[in-house]
């Protein structure tokens, strides 16, 4: 058990939430992108993305560490094991003058919905908040243990 | 020639128990040396079962921190399942049960211990797999979370004063108060 682990498992979780934040400013700046990637010559619109959070696999050191102590059962944090596409269809507009519009002046517009990014974001604020808030009670925690016998 | 045999040996006689003098003189030094440094360390400094258990206490609430961590950080995570330490409640069992008035003598490891123990309970960490909090059922709720966060912190420095008073009245004693 090593003295900064719980700085460890709190700061995993602080990239992670701070991921989940690019991913939602790339989707708010995306939101009108209609030629994201090129698939078979055609343009396609830009995709919502998501973050995957699942808790961390211990490494070797923790698994040998739980061996010989018997104490530490899965305690390692999160991550971020991927970045989704939402798989929600595109949003069609009637937009004759655009010049992606298709023959019957619709567009294909990006599946992103500005209200889901907005509770996105605030939730992957408030859970960056609660892990700094965390990571300072560790760090008091250590610092007044450094004090012992002073 | 005799004669002066007769006193080489009488010198070497009396020189012996000079020398034999001397060393019962240092025997008895260290014997009593050796009896006073026995007696310090027969002393209980800070080896006694409270700063033993005050060690436990602090062990446990810095897992106990490790834990409330990986609960916040695994707020947003699905299928995540809440962790608890539990020390606090198993120190109390044991040291109620220590209250007994006789305690058994152990002499095979196979014994059970009767009363008076002074061991300390290893702190286990449980999780709580049968609640849903969420749609993704995760039970994390972050409110319980703070609020223990908070309480193991305060514990935790409430261990510290006690273990630095204990440490300040060993020093006043060693000092004789000076």
């Amino acid at each position: 058990m090593r003295i900064s682990s719980s700085f460890d498992i709190s700061a995993s979780a602080l990239t992670a939430q701070r991921l989940r934040m690019d991913v939602v400013s790339s989707n708010i700046a995306n939101a009108e992108t209609t030629r994201a990637q090129v698939v078979n010559g055609e343009a396609v619109p830009y995709r919502r993305k998501e973050v995957v959070l699942s808790t961390n696999k211990p490494s070797f050191s923790d698994t040998l560490d739980s061996a010989m102590n018997g104490s530490r059962n899965g305690i390692n944090g999160v991550k971020a094991s991927a970045i989704q596409e939402d798989p929600e269809p595109f949003k069609l507009v009637y937009n004759p003058t655009h010049p992606d519009a298709d023959k019957d002046g619709y567009v294909k517009m990006p599946n992103v919905d500005n209200l889901k990014e907005m509770v996105d974001m605030i939730s992957a604020s408030r859970s960056y908040e609660a892990n700094v808030t965390a990571l300072n009670a560790s760090k008091a925690m250590i610092t007044k243990a450094l004090q012992i016998g002073k | 020639m005799t004669h002066k045999t007769y006193s080489t040996t009488k010198s070497i006689c009396n020189d012996f128990v000079e020398k034999k003098g001397i060393m019962i003189k240092i025997w008895n030094l260290l014997s009593r040396s050796a009896w006073i440094l026995k007696g310090v360390m027969s002393m209980n400094l800070l080896n006694d079962v409270g700063f033993k258990r005050l060690e436990g206490a602090m062990g446990a609430a810095t897992l106990r921190q490790q834990v409330i961590s990986n609960n916040i950080a695994n707020a947003d995570t699905p299928y995540f399942k809440r962790s608890d330490v539990s020390f606090e409640n198993m120190l109390k069992s044991q040291m109620d049960d220590s209250q007994m008035p006789f305690s058994g003598k152990v002499e095979d490891k196979r014994h059970f211990q009767l009363g008076n123990t002074n061991s300390i309970p290893q702190a286990m960490v449980t999780s709580n797999d049968s609640t849903v909090m969420n749609n993704n059922l995760n039970n994390v709720d972050m409110d319980v979370e703070m609020s223990n966060l908070a309480e193991n912190q305060l514990r935790y420095n409430a261990y510290i004063e006690q273990i630095n008073h204990q440490i300040k009245m060993m020093r006043t004693a060693i000092q004789g108060g000076s």
